[in-house]
């Protein structure tokens, strides 16, 4: 089975919601301590890309890892960031050590 | 195919009107097992790290897929047809070279039109494969190689052993599937996984390949003609200290890597 492709123009992408529609809601992974000590509800963080195969960061205003994005299908973002959109995510919850976040499309 | 069947467990998102996608809860339970995973930097085979869960295509990534898309215990999970000789038309119909989509437009017809039968003539499969599908309201394509595929299915429904296909064992299986002109280790190997749920064969396709070879169980120069075998025992041993079952994870794998195709190949073009 080829999944290349192939005259039939099957694999045309990930059929997915506008880029600039997105909104997810989730956690950050490996969590700075230090840095989510310092973070409010309400804060602003900025989502980086690290490489081609990620992770997704989320960067404070001065571009501190806060942690990484946990998320079930990381190619959502990912794909769309290639495509130049850029995202932000603001803190919905503090829990010890834990931080939900809400990302969001910010060049929509 | 590798279909989503109804055997899926599939991640429910909880997606609202204003399309978001609510992943808060499904952490909630997942936290402890993720928090219990080896630590990113501890080989989980000679030279290949864990890695990070939550960075695309590390063995932890491909965890986690396996954990959030769970298939049930049915033995029949992977099954596409009501019967061998079905799956087989169907796995011939969508080999090498057409995409899965293709593949299940044929098989549909072939059905609809009553042609999967003992003694079925050379002509009618011909003819049912050489002519046009449509697609959508204007679109209409032709099946690749139609002429090729319709012999292969023609000699396969006029041999004389097809009532005595060895069903009872899956390597048993798939070398019988082997004696079959146009099927080669990797069809045969995606009959035997769908129809016996088969733990001990790979259906090393383009996608678990390009998978392979960016998450690591792949060296990235090989020859699959020559390999094949040698690449089914590094992909089954990577499921066995990934502790997935080959034939779910194949599915998982293969599903994530054709929806994100485009992503795959710019990953892969950067690294060979």
């Amino acid at each position: 089975m080829s999944g290349s492709s192939s005259d039939y123009s099957f694999d045309s992408g990930p059929v997915q919601t506008s880029c600039a529609d997105i909104v997810l809601r989730t956690q950050l992974a490996s969590p700075n301590p230090a840095v989510i000590a310092e973070l409010g509800v309400g804060d602003i963080l900025t989502i980086h890309l690290l490489s081609a195969v990620g992770p997704l960061q989320a960067l404070t205003a001065d571009n501190v890892v806060a942690g990484a994005i946990l998320t079930s299908n990381p190619a959502l973002l990912i794909n769309c960031i290639n495509n130049g959109s850029e995202f932000q995510a603001r803190v919905l919850s503090i829990n010890g050590g834990d931080c939900q976040i809400s990302i969001y499309c910010s060049n929509r | 195919m590798r279909l989503q069947t109804n055997h899926q467990l599939t991640l429910p998102w909880v997606v609202s009107k204003q399309n978001v996608i609510d992943e808060t809860d499904l952490w909630k339970d997942l936290n402890q097992v993720i928090k219990h995973f080896p630590n990113e930097n501890q080989e989980l085979l000679p030279g290949l790290k864990w890695g990070f869960c939550y960075q695309l295509y590390t063995p932890a990534f491909w965890k986690l897929q396996y954990l959030l898309n769970s298939f049930s215990v049915d033995k029949n999970v992977h099954r596409i047809s009501a019967n061998i000789t079905e799956e087989i038309v169907l796995c011939i119909l969508g080999g090498y070279g057409i995409p899965s989509e293709m593949g299940m437009m044929a098989f549909e017809r072939f059905k609809n039109e009553e042609l999967i039968r003992k003694g079925v003539s050379f002509e009618m499969v011909s003819i049912a494969l050489n002519r046009p599908f449509q697609v959508g309201q204007t679109k209409s394509i032709r099946y690749r190689f139609a002429n090729q595929k319709a012999k292969y299915i023609h000699d396969f429904l006029n041999r004389n052993d097809l009532d005595v296909i060895p069903e009872h064992d899956d390597l048993s299986l798939r070398n019988w599937l082997m004696t079959l002109k146009g099927i080669g280790p990797k069809t045969a190997s995606w009959i035997t996984r769908n129809w016996l749920r088969s733990e001990r064969v790979a259906i090393l396709d383009v996608h678990i390949l390009r998978a392979g070879m960016i998450t690591g169980f792949f060296s990235r120069k090989f020859n699959i003609a020559t390999e094949y075998y040698d690449l089914e025992n590094k992909y089954l041993a990577f499921c066995k200290f990934l502790e997935v079952r080959p034939s779910d994870m194949d599915a998982i794998i293969w599903s994530y890597m054709k929806k994100n195709n485009k992503l795959a190949l710019n990953i892969l073009s950067s690294i060979t």
